[in-house]
Protein backbone atom coordinates (compact mmCIF):
# COMPACT_ATOMS: atom_id res chain seq x y z
CA UNK A 1 0.00 0.00 0.00
CA UNK A 2 1.34 3.45 -0.86
CA UNK A 3 2.41 5.60 2.03
CA UNK A 4 0.46 8.83 1.94
CA UNK A 5 1.75 10.18 5.24
CA UNK A 6 3.65 12.86 3.33
CA UNK A 7 0.35 14.25 2.02
CA UNK A 8 -1.25 14.40 5.43
CA UNK A 9 0.15 17.77 6.53
CA UNK A 10 -0.90 19.32 3.22
CA UNK A 11 -4.44 17.98 3.68
CA UNK A 12 -4.53 19.09 7.33
CA UNK A 13 -5.29 15.60 8.56
CA UNK A 14 -3.73 14.56 11.79
CA UNK A 15 -2.52 11.06 12.54
CA UNK A 16 -5.45 10.52 14.88
CA UNK A 17 -7.88 11.56 12.19
CA UNK A 18 -6.24 9.23 9.72
CA UNK A 19 -6.48 6.34 12.17
CA UNK A 20 -10.14 7.09 12.68
CA UNK A 21 -10.80 7.03 8.94
CA UNK A 22 -8.90 3.79 8.58
CA UNK A 23 -10.94 2.27 11.40
CA UNK A 24 -14.19 3.29 9.72
CA UNK A 25 -13.13 1.81 6.40
CA UNK A 26 -12.01 -1.46 7.97
CA UNK A 27 -15.21 -1.73 9.99
CA UNK A 28 -17.25 -1.17 6.84
CA UNK A 29 -15.27 -3.79 4.92
CA UNK A 30 -15.63 -6.41 7.66
CA UNK A 31 -19.39 -6.03 7.95
CA UNK A 32 -19.98 -5.65 4.24
CA UNK A 33 -17.94 -8.77 3.55
CA UNK A 34 -20.24 -10.80 5.76
CA UNK A 35 -23.36 -9.17 4.41
CA UNK A 36 -22.34 -9.81 0.77
CA UNK A 37 -21.21 -13.41 1.43
CA UNK A 38 -17.72 -12.61 0.24
CA UNK A 39 -18.68 -10.68 -2.93
CA UNK A 40 -16.28 -7.90 -3.94
CA UNK A 41 -16.74 -4.47 -2.33
CA UNK A 42 -16.65 -1.50 -4.70
CA UNK A 43 -13.98 1.11 -4.23
CA UNK A 44 -16.58 3.87 -4.61
CA UNK A 45 -18.25 2.77 -1.39
CA UNK A 46 -14.98 2.98 0.53
CA UNK A 47 -14.12 6.34 -1.00
CA UNK A 48 -17.41 7.79 0.15
CA UNK A 49 -16.62 6.89 3.73
CA UNK A 50 -13.35 8.77 3.56
CA UNK A 51 -14.48 11.80 1.57
CA UNK A 52 -17.92 12.43 3.07
CA UNK A 53 -16.44 14.83 5.62
CA UNK A 54 -13.72 16.23 3.39
CA UNK A 55 -15.53 17.44 0.30
CA UNK A 56 -14.25 20.99 0.72
CA UNK A 57 -10.67 19.81 0.80
CA UNK A 58 -8.77 19.10 -2.41
CA UNK A 59 -5.58 17.21 -3.12
CA UNK A 60 -2.45 19.28 -3.91
CA UNK A 61 -2.26 20.33 -7.56
CA UNK A 62 -0.03 18.39 -9.90
CA UNK A 63 1.42 19.08 -13.36
CA UNK A 64 0.10 15.72 -14.53
CA UNK A 65 -3.40 16.32 -13.28
CA UNK A 66 -5.04 14.89 -16.41
CA UNK A 67 -3.18 11.61 -16.05
CA UNK A 68 -4.00 11.48 -12.36
CA UNK A 69 -7.72 11.92 -12.97
CA UNK A 70 -7.83 9.20 -15.63
CA UNK A 71 -5.90 6.87 -13.36
CA UNK A 72 -8.25 7.74 -10.55
CA UNK A 73 -11.33 6.93 -12.63
CA UNK A 74 -9.80 3.57 -13.55
CA UNK A 75 -9.03 2.93 -9.89
CA UNK A 76 -12.61 3.76 -8.94
CA UNK A 77 -13.79 0.80 -11.03
CA UNK A 78 -11.85 -1.56 -8.78
CA UNK A 79 -13.34 -3.68 -6.07
CA UNK A 80 -11.84 -5.43 -3.11
CA UNK A 81 -12.12 -8.81 -1.41
CA UNK A 82 -10.75 -10.03 1.89
CA UNK A 83 -8.20 -12.85 1.77
CA UNK A 84 -6.49 -14.25 4.79
CA UNK A 85 -2.70 -14.22 4.74
CA UNK A 86 -2.32 -16.66 7.59
CA UNK A 87 -0.43 -19.92 7.05
CA UNK A 88 -2.66 -22.84 6.08
CA UNK A 89 -2.35 -24.70 9.39
CA UNK A 90 -3.06 -21.59 11.47
CA UNK A 91 -5.98 -20.71 9.20
CA UNK A 92 -7.44 -24.18 9.57
CA UNK A 93 -7.10 -24.08 13.32
CA UNK A 94 -8.35 -20.59 14.13
CA UNK A 95 -10.20 -19.03 11.19
CA UNK A 96 -11.84 -21.77 9.19
CA UNK A 97 -15.63 -21.80 9.52
CA UNK A 98 -16.92 -25.35 9.67
CA UNK A 99 -20.50 -24.21 9.16
CA UNK A 100 -19.75 -22.84 5.70
CA UNK A 101 -17.30 -25.55 4.60
CA UNK A 102 -19.89 -27.13 2.29
CA UNK A 103 -20.07 -23.90 0.30
CA UNK A 104 -16.29 -23.87 -0.05
CA UNK A 105 -16.43 -27.44 -1.29
CA UNK A 106 -19.03 -26.57 -3.91
CA UNK A 107 -16.96 -23.58 -5.04
CA UNK A 108 -13.87 -25.71 -5.47
CA UNK A 109 -15.68 -28.45 -7.43
CA UNK A 110 -17.33 -26.04 -9.86
CA UNK A 111 -14.11 -24.09 -10.48
CA UNK A 112 -12.24 -27.36 -11.04
CA UNK A 113 -14.76 -28.65 -13.57
CA UNK A 114 -14.63 -25.37 -15.53
CA UNK A 115 -10.84 -25.32 -15.34
CA UNK A 116 -10.54 -28.88 -16.65
CA UNK A 117 -12.95 -28.06 -19.48
CA UNK A 118 -10.46 -25.45 -20.71
CA UNK A 119 -11.56 -22.46 -18.65
CA UNK A 120 -14.92 -22.23 -20.37
CA UNK A 121 -17.85 -24.65 -20.39
CA UNK A 122 -21.39 -24.54 -21.79
CA UNK A 123 -24.06 -24.52 -19.11
CA UNK A 124 -25.46 -27.85 -20.31
CA UNK A 125 -22.09 -29.59 -19.93
CA UNK A 126 -21.57 -28.13 -16.46
CA UNK A 127 -24.93 -29.49 -15.27
CA UNK A 128 -24.07 -32.84 -16.86
CA UNK A 129 -21.09 -33.16 -14.50
CA UNK A 130 -22.92 -31.73 -11.49
CA UNK A 131 -25.74 -34.25 -11.94
CA UNK A 132 -23.27 -37.08 -11.40
CA UNK A 133 -22.68 -35.66 -7.92
CA UNK A 134 -26.38 -35.38 -7.11
CA UNK A 135 -26.80 -31.69 -7.98
CA UNK A 136 -29.74 -30.93 -10.26
CA UNK A 137 -30.61 -27.64 -11.92
CA UNK A 138 -34.16 -27.47 -10.61
CA UNK A 139 -33.32 -28.63 -7.07
CA UNK A 140 -34.27 -25.89 -4.61
CA UNK A 141 -33.89 -27.89 -1.42
CA UNK A 142 -30.67 -29.81 -1.55
CA UNK A 143 -29.82 -31.18 1.95
CA UNK A 144 -26.46 -29.38 2.07
CA UNK A 145 -26.53 -26.63 -0.56
CA UNK A 146 -30.17 -25.58 -0.75
CA UNK A 147 -31.04 -23.94 -4.07
CA UNK A 148 -28.35 -25.22 -6.44
CA UNK A 149 -29.02 -22.65 -9.14
CA UNK A 150 -28.78 -19.88 -6.56
CA UNK A 151 -25.52 -21.35 -5.24
CA UNK A 152 -24.10 -21.23 -8.76
CA UNK A 153 -25.30 -17.66 -9.19
CA UNK A 154 -23.52 -16.73 -5.95
CA UNK A 155 -20.24 -17.89 -7.49
CA UNK A 156 -20.86 -15.44 -10.34
CA UNK A 157 -21.52 -12.62 -7.86
CA UNK A 158 -18.35 -13.50 -5.97
CA UNK A 159 -16.46 -13.26 -9.25
CA UNK A 160 -15.23 -16.83 -9.29
CA UNK A 161 -17.21 -17.36 -12.51
CA UNK A 162 -18.68 -15.16 -15.19
CA UNK A 163 -21.58 -15.85 -17.53
CA UNK A 164 -21.46 -15.18 -21.26
CA UNK A 165 -24.02 -15.62 -23.98
CA UNK A 166 -22.75 -17.05 -27.25
CA UNK A 167 -24.88 -17.30 -30.36
CA UNK A 168 -24.77 -20.79 -31.82
CA UNK A 169 -26.48 -22.68 -34.65
CA UNK A 170 -29.39 -23.54 -32.36
CA UNK A 171 -29.78 -20.12 -30.75
CA UNK A 172 -28.05 -18.51 -27.76
CA UNK A 173 -25.98 -20.71 -25.47
CA UNK A 174 -25.00 -19.74 -21.92
CA UNK A 175 -21.35 -20.35 -21.16
CA UNK A 176 -19.58 -20.22 -17.79
CA UNK A 177 -16.02 -18.96 -17.72
CA UNK A 178 -13.44 -18.56 -14.96
CA UNK A 179 -13.43 -14.99 -13.57
CA UNK A 180 -10.81 -12.88 -11.79
CA UNK A 181 -10.80 -14.60 -8.43
CA UNK A 182 -10.46 -18.08 -9.95
CA UNK A 183 -7.75 -16.89 -12.35
CA UNK A 184 -5.76 -15.31 -9.53
CA UNK A 185 -2.28 -16.87 -9.56
CA UNK A 186 -2.04 -18.48 -6.12
CA UNK A 187 -5.66 -19.67 -6.17
CA UNK A 188 -5.33 -21.15 -9.66
CA UNK A 189 -2.15 -22.98 -8.77
CA UNK A 190 -3.56 -24.43 -5.56
CA UNK A 191 -6.70 -25.61 -7.39
CA UNK A 192 -4.64 -27.42 -10.02
CA UNK A 193 -2.47 -28.95 -7.34
CA UNK A 194 -5.41 -30.39 -5.43
CA UNK A 195 -7.07 -31.64 -8.63
CA UNK A 196 -3.93 -33.61 -9.39
CA UNK A 197 -3.98 -35.06 -5.89
CA UNK A 198 -7.59 -36.19 -6.28
CA UNK A 199 -7.04 -37.79 -9.68
CA UNK A 200 -3.60 -39.23 -9.05
CA UNK A 201 -4.84 -40.97 -5.95
CA UNK A 202 -7.01 -42.96 -8.32
CA UNK A 203 -4.09 -43.65 -10.64
CA UNK A 204 -1.88 -44.66 -7.74
CA UNK A 205 -4.50 -47.08 -6.41
CA UNK A 206 -4.78 -48.64 -9.87
CA UNK A 207 -0.99 -49.05 -10.13
CA UNK A 208 -0.82 -50.68 -6.71
CA UNK A 209 -3.50 -53.12 -7.74
CA UNK B 1 -10.74 -37.43 -45.04
CA UNK B 2 -12.62 -36.03 -48.05
CA UNK B 3 -16.19 -36.72 -48.95
CA UNK B 4 -17.59 -36.76 -52.57
CA UNK B 5 -19.92 -33.89 -53.41
CA UNK B 6 -23.54 -34.96 -53.22
CA UNK B 7 -25.64 -34.02 -56.26
CA UNK B 8 -29.37 -34.42 -56.86
CA UNK B 9 -30.06 -37.53 -59.06
CA UNK B 10 -31.35 -36.63 -62.54
CA UNK B 11 -34.97 -37.76 -62.92
CA UNK B 12 -36.12 -38.38 -66.51
CA UNK B 13 -39.72 -37.29 -67.25
CA UNK B 14 -42.23 -40.09 -67.64
CA UNK B 15 -43.17 -40.61 -71.34
CA UNK B 16 -46.83 -39.56 -71.45
CA UNK B 17 -48.98 -39.95 -74.58
CA UNK B 18 -52.17 -37.94 -74.88
CA UNK B 19 -55.53 -38.96 -76.51
CA UNK B 20 -55.79 -42.77 -76.64
CA UNK B 21 -57.31 -44.77 -73.83
CA UNK B 22 -54.45 -47.17 -73.56
CA UNK B 23 -51.95 -44.35 -73.16
CA UNK B 24 -54.11 -42.67 -70.47
CA UNK B 25 -54.32 -45.92 -68.55
CA UNK B 26 -50.54 -46.24 -68.87
CA UNK B 27 -50.34 -42.67 -67.48
CA UNK B 28 -52.55 -43.56 -64.47
CA UNK B 29 -50.54 -46.70 -63.74
CA UNK B 30 -47.32 -44.69 -64.01
CA UNK B 31 -48.68 -42.10 -61.57
CA UNK B 32 -49.54 -44.78 -59.04
CA UNK B 33 -46.06 -46.26 -59.31
CA UNK B 34 -44.51 -42.83 -58.78
CA UNK B 35 -46.55 -42.20 -55.65
CA UNK B 36 -45.51 -45.60 -54.26
CA UNK B 37 -41.88 -44.74 -54.88
CA UNK B 38 -42.29 -41.32 -53.23
CA UNK B 39 -43.81 -42.77 -50.09
CA UNK B 40 -41.07 -45.45 -49.89
CA UNK B 41 -38.43 -42.78 -50.31
CA UNK B 42 -40.00 -40.60 -47.60
CA UNK B 43 -40.04 -43.58 -45.22
CA UNK B 44 -36.38 -44.30 -45.89
CA UNK B 45 -35.43 -40.68 -45.35
CA UNK B 46 -37.39 -40.61 -42.09
CA UNK B 47 -35.56 -43.73 -40.94
CA UNK B 48 -32.21 -42.19 -41.85
CA UNK B 49 -32.93 -39.04 -39.82
CA UNK B 50 -33.99 -41.21 -36.90
CA UNK B 51 -30.67 -43.06 -37.06
CA UNK B 52 -28.80 -39.76 -37.05
CA UNK B 53 -30.74 -38.70 -33.94
CA UNK B 54 -29.71 -41.94 -32.22
CA UNK B 55 -26.08 -41.23 -33.02
CA UNK B 56 -26.35 -37.71 -31.61
CA UNK B 57 -27.93 -39.12 -28.45
CA UNK B 58 -25.05 -41.57 -28.05
CA UNK B 59 -22.53 -38.75 -28.48
CA UNK B 60 -24.28 -36.73 -25.73
CA UNK B 61 -25.00 -39.50 -23.26
CA UNK B 62 -21.72 -41.32 -23.56
CA UNK B 63 -19.63 -38.17 -23.81
CA UNK B 64 -17.34 -39.34 -21.05
CA UNK B 65 -16.44 -42.53 -22.90
CA UNK B 66 -15.95 -40.62 -26.13
CA UNK B 67 -13.55 -38.17 -24.46
CA UNK B 68 -11.35 -40.90 -23.02
CA UNK B 69 -8.08 -41.40 -24.85
CA UNK B 70 -8.15 -45.17 -24.63
CA UNK B 71 -11.76 -45.54 -25.72
CA UNK B 72 -13.02 -47.17 -28.91
CA UNK B 73 -16.29 -45.34 -28.66
CA UNK B 74 -15.08 -42.48 -30.82
CA UNK B 75 -14.06 -44.84 -33.65
CA UNK B 76 -17.33 -46.74 -33.58
CA UNK B 77 -19.36 -43.52 -33.68
CA UNK B 78 -17.38 -42.02 -36.55
CA UNK B 79 -17.72 -45.25 -38.55
CA UNK B 80 -21.45 -45.28 -37.90
CA UNK B 81 -21.78 -41.71 -39.14
CA UNK B 82 -19.74 -42.54 -42.23
CA UNK B 83 -22.09 -45.43 -43.07
CA UNK B 84 -25.15 -43.25 -42.65
CA UNK B 85 -23.57 -40.55 -44.81
CA UNK B 86 -23.59 -42.91 -47.83
CA UNK B 87 -27.40 -42.89 -47.79
CA UNK B 88 -27.75 -39.12 -47.61
CA UNK B 89 -29.31 -37.53 -50.67
CA UNK B 90 -31.57 -34.67 -49.59
CA UNK B 91 -30.76 -31.42 -47.72
CA UNK B 92 -32.59 -32.38 -44.51
CA UNK B 93 -30.43 -35.45 -44.07
CA UNK B 94 -27.36 -33.40 -44.96
CA UNK B 95 -28.18 -31.05 -42.08
CA UNK B 96 -28.52 -34.01 -39.68
CA UNK B 97 -25.17 -35.35 -40.93
CA UNK B 98 -23.49 -31.98 -40.39
CA UNK B 99 -24.92 -31.69 -36.86
CA UNK B 100 -23.61 -35.15 -35.94
CA UNK B 101 -20.18 -34.16 -37.22
CA UNK B 102 -20.34 -30.95 -35.18
CA UNK B 103 -21.10 -32.90 -32.00
CA UNK B 104 -18.20 -35.26 -32.61
CA UNK B 105 -15.91 -32.30 -33.26
CA UNK B 106 -16.91 -30.67 -29.98
CA UNK B 107 -16.08 -33.89 -28.16
CA UNK B 108 -12.68 -33.93 -29.86
CA UNK B 109 -12.03 -30.33 -28.81
CA UNK B 110 -12.82 -31.25 -25.19
CA UNK B 111 -10.42 -34.20 -25.50
CA UNK B 112 -7.63 -31.97 -26.79
CA UNK B 113 -8.24 -29.46 -24.00
CA UNK B 114 -7.93 -32.29 -21.50
CA UNK B 115 -4.47 -32.99 -22.83
CA UNK B 116 -3.52 -29.53 -21.57
CA UNK B 117 -4.44 -30.68 -18.07
CA UNK B 118 -2.18 -33.73 -18.06
CA UNK B 119 -4.95 -35.70 -19.68
CA UNK B 120 -7.36 -35.14 -16.80
CA UNK B 121 -10.93 -34.66 -17.92
CA UNK B 122 -13.76 -33.27 -15.82
CA UNK B 123 -15.20 -36.79 -15.72
CA UNK B 124 -11.97 -38.17 -14.25
CA UNK B 125 -12.08 -35.48 -11.60
CA UNK B 126 -15.73 -36.13 -10.72
CA UNK B 127 -15.07 -39.87 -10.47
CA UNK B 128 -12.15 -39.16 -8.15
CA UNK B 129 -14.34 -36.97 -5.94
CA UNK B 130 -17.05 -39.61 -5.75
CA UNK B 131 -14.46 -42.18 -4.81
CA UNK B 132 -12.84 -40.05 -2.07
CA UNK B 133 -15.84 -38.09 -0.74
CA UNK B 134 -18.83 -40.13 -1.85
CA UNK B 135 -21.38 -41.06 0.79
CA UNK B 136 -21.86 -44.72 1.51
CA UNK B 137 -25.39 -44.54 2.92
CA UNK B 138 -26.59 -47.72 1.30
CA UNK B 139 -28.58 -48.25 -1.88
CA UNK B 140 -29.74 -45.00 -3.40
CA UNK B 141 -33.38 -45.81 -3.82
CA UNK B 142 -34.86 -42.72 -2.22
CA UNK B 143 -34.85 -39.25 -3.75
CA UNK B 144 -32.99 -37.87 -0.71
CA UNK B 145 -30.06 -40.28 -1.03
CA UNK B 146 -29.80 -39.70 -4.79
CA UNK B 147 -29.07 -36.01 -4.10
CA UNK B 148 -26.80 -36.54 -1.12
CA UNK B 149 -24.02 -38.38 -2.92
CA UNK B 150 -21.07 -36.24 -1.86
CA UNK B 151 -19.77 -35.05 1.51
CA UNK B 152 -19.51 -31.37 0.57
CA UNK B 153 -18.41 -30.34 4.02
CA UNK B 154 -15.43 -32.72 3.92
CA UNK B 155 -14.37 -31.35 0.54
CA UNK B 156 -14.64 -27.81 1.90
CA UNK B 157 -12.50 -28.59 4.92
CA UNK B 158 -9.87 -30.18 2.71
CA UNK B 159 -9.63 -27.20 0.34
CA UNK B 160 -10.25 -24.27 2.70
CA UNK B 161 -6.60 -23.19 2.41
CA UNK B 162 -7.04 -22.65 -1.34
CA UNK B 163 -9.43 -19.70 -1.06
CA UNK B 164 -8.55 -18.45 2.48
CA UNK B 165 -11.72 -16.43 2.72
CA UNK B 166 -12.44 -14.20 5.69
CA UNK B 167 -15.68 -14.73 7.59
CA UNK B 168 -16.18 -11.00 8.38
CA UNK B 169 -18.31 -9.66 11.23
CA UNK B 170 -22.00 -9.40 11.75
CA UNK B 171 -24.20 -7.81 14.34
CA UNK B 172 -26.86 -9.62 16.26
CA UNK B 173 -29.56 -7.06 15.64
CA UNK B 174 -28.92 -6.19 12.03
CA UNK B 175 -27.95 -3.00 10.17
CA UNK B 176 -27.40 0.05 12.37
CA UNK B 177 -29.33 2.38 10.07
CA UNK B 178 -32.61 0.60 10.55
CA UNK B 179 -35.28 3.07 11.62
CA UNK B 180 -38.04 2.30 14.02
CA UNK B 181 -41.27 1.90 12.14
CA UNK B 182 -43.98 4.15 13.43
CA UNK B 183 -47.12 2.35 14.31
CA UNK B 184 -50.01 3.37 12.19
CA UNK B 185 -52.90 4.88 14.08
CA UNK B 186 -55.69 2.41 14.17
CA UNK B 187 -58.62 3.74 12.24
CA UNK B 188 -61.87 2.16 13.17
CA UNK B 189 -63.67 0.91 10.19
CA UNK B 190 -67.32 1.57 10.02
CA UNK B 191 -68.89 -1.77 9.91
CA UNK B 192 -71.90 -1.90 7.73
CA UNK B 193 -74.31 -4.70 8.21
CA UNK B 194 -74.47 -6.97 5.25
CA UNK B 195 -78.22 -6.88 5.36
CA UNK B 196 -80.47 -3.85 5.64
CA UNK B 197 -81.89 -3.18 9.02
CA UNK B 198 -85.60 -3.63 9.34
CA UNK B 199 -87.58 -1.74 11.86
CA UNK B 200 -90.96 -3.15 12.58
CA UNK B 201 -93.81 -0.72 12.14
CA UNK B 202 -94.89 0.95 15.28
CA UNK B 203 -98.36 -0.09 16.24
CA UNK B 204 -100.61 2.90 16.70
CA UNK B 205 -101.39 2.58 20.41
CA UNK B 206 -104.81 4.34 20.39
CA UNK B 207 -105.91 2.50 23.53
CA UNK B 208 -103.35 4.31 25.58
CA UNK B 209 -104.42 7.65 24.22
CA UNK B 210 -108.05 6.83 25.03
CA UNK B 211 -107.07 5.84 28.50
CA UNK B 212 -105.27 9.12 28.89
CA UNK B 213 -108.41 10.93 27.82
CA UNK B 214 -110.41 8.69 30.07
CA UNK B 215 -108.12 9.55 32.92
CA UNK B 216 -108.69 13.20 32.26
CA UNK B 217 -112.38 12.65 32.14
CA UNK B 218 -112.21 10.68 35.37
CA UNK B 219 -110.22 13.42 37.04
CA UNK B 220 -112.71 16.08 35.85
CA UNK B 221 -115.64 14.02 36.96
CA UNK B 222 -114.15 13.32 40.34
CA UNK B 223 -113.39 17.00 40.93
CA UNK B 224 -117.04 17.76 40.14
CA UNK B 225 -118.10 15.12 42.64
CA UNK B 226 -115.77 16.63 45.22
CA UNK B 227 -117.42 20.00 44.84
CA UNK B 228 -120.96 18.70 44.87
CA UNK B 229 -121.69 15.85 47.23
CA UNK B 230 -124.13 14.20 44.91
CA UNK B 231 -124.99 14.84 41.34
CA UNK B 232 -127.78 13.59 39.18
CA UNK B 233 -126.56 10.91 36.82
CA UNK B 234 -128.09 12.50 33.72
CA UNK B 235 -126.56 15.87 34.57
CA UNK B 236 -123.13 14.36 35.04
CA UNK B 237 -123.08 12.13 32.02
CA UNK B 238 -125.45 13.37 29.35
CA UNK B 239 -124.36 15.71 26.56
CA UNK B 240 -127.44 16.44 24.52
CA UNK B 241 -125.37 17.74 21.60
CA UNK B 242 -122.82 14.88 21.42
CA UNK B 243 -123.67 11.24 21.85
CA UNK B 244 -119.99 10.33 21.68
CA UNK B 245 -119.22 12.61 24.61
CA UNK B 246 -122.06 10.99 26.54
CA UNK B 247 -120.60 7.56 25.99
CA UNK B 248 -117.16 8.72 27.07
CA UNK B 249 -118.58 10.31 30.21
CA UNK B 250 -120.43 7.13 31.02
CA UNK B 251 -117.20 5.19 30.40
CA UNK B 252 -115.25 7.45 32.77
CA UNK B 253 -117.95 7.15 35.42
CA UNK B 254 -117.87 3.39 35.14
CA UNK B 255 -114.14 3.47 35.94
CA UNK B 256 -114.75 5.67 38.94
CA UNK B 257 -117.37 3.29 40.21
CA UNK B 258 -115.13 0.30 39.53
CA UNK B 259 -112.27 1.93 41.43
CA UNK B 260 -114.64 2.62 44.28
CA UNK B 261 -114.25 6.33 44.15
CA UNK B 262 -117.88 7.04 43.30
CA UNK B 263 -121.19 5.28 43.73
CA UNK B 264 -124.54 5.45 42.01
CA UNK B 265 -127.58 5.14 44.11
CA UNK B 266 -131.30 5.75 43.65
CA UNK B 267 -133.16 7.99 46.09
CA UNK B 268 -136.82 7.81 47.14
CA UNK B 269 -137.84 9.87 44.12
CA UNK B 270 -136.26 7.40 41.71
CA UNK B 271 -133.48 9.74 40.71
CA UNK B 272 -130.08 8.26 39.96
CA UNK B 273 -127.52 10.11 42.05
CA UNK B 274 -123.77 9.88 41.81
CA UNK B 275 -121.86 10.48 44.98
CA UNK B 276 -118.22 10.58 45.78
CA UNK B 277 -116.99 7.86 48.16
CA UNK B 278 -114.51 8.89 50.78
CA UNK B 279 -111.45 6.68 50.83
CA UNK B 280 -111.66 5.87 54.54
CA UNK B 281 -115.30 5.00 54.17
CA UNK B 282 -114.41 2.80 51.21
CA UNK B 283 -111.75 0.91 53.12
CA UNK B 284 -114.00 0.38 56.13
CA UNK B 285 -116.74 -0.68 53.87
CA UNK B 286 -114.49 -3.35 52.47
CA UNK B 287 -113.15 -4.43 55.88
CA UNK B 288 -116.24 -4.23 58.08
CA UNK B 289 -119.25 -6.53 57.84
CA UNK B 290 -121.83 -5.39 55.31
CA UNK B 291 -124.45 -4.22 57.95
CA UNK B 292 -122.16 -1.36 59.02
CA UNK B 293 -122.47 1.54 56.59
CA UNK B 294 -120.74 4.82 57.13
CA UNK B 295 -121.75 7.75 55.02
Amino acid sequence: MANHSDDLPQLNISMEEKDKLVAEVIRYVLFKNHQNSGSPIKRDELTQIVTKNYRHRTRPSSTNQGRVSSQQSAADAKSYVLISQLPADVYRKYVEDVNSAHVTGFTFVVISVVLLAGGKIPEENLWHHLKKMGLFENDESHPALGNIKQALETLVQQRYLQKDKISGPEGNILVYELAERALDGPVNERVKEYISQVVKRDVASVVIK
Amino acid sequence: MTRPVKREPHITPHPAAGGSTSSSSRLINGGAETSDMDSREATERRLLRSLYRDVKRIITDERDDVERVDSDKFNSIINQVEDLHKSVQKPREQVADAEALLDITNSLVALVKAHGNDGITPSDFVNGLLRDFGRQDGPSTSDESSRNLVAWKDIGLAVSHIFSGCPGCHTMVGPMDTELKQRKAVVGRRRTRPTGSVQPEEVNDSGGKERTDTDKNMATMFSILKNKRSVKLENLVLNRKSFAQTVENLFALSFLVKDGRAEIKVNENGWHLVCKIFINAFILKCLLPPFFLIV
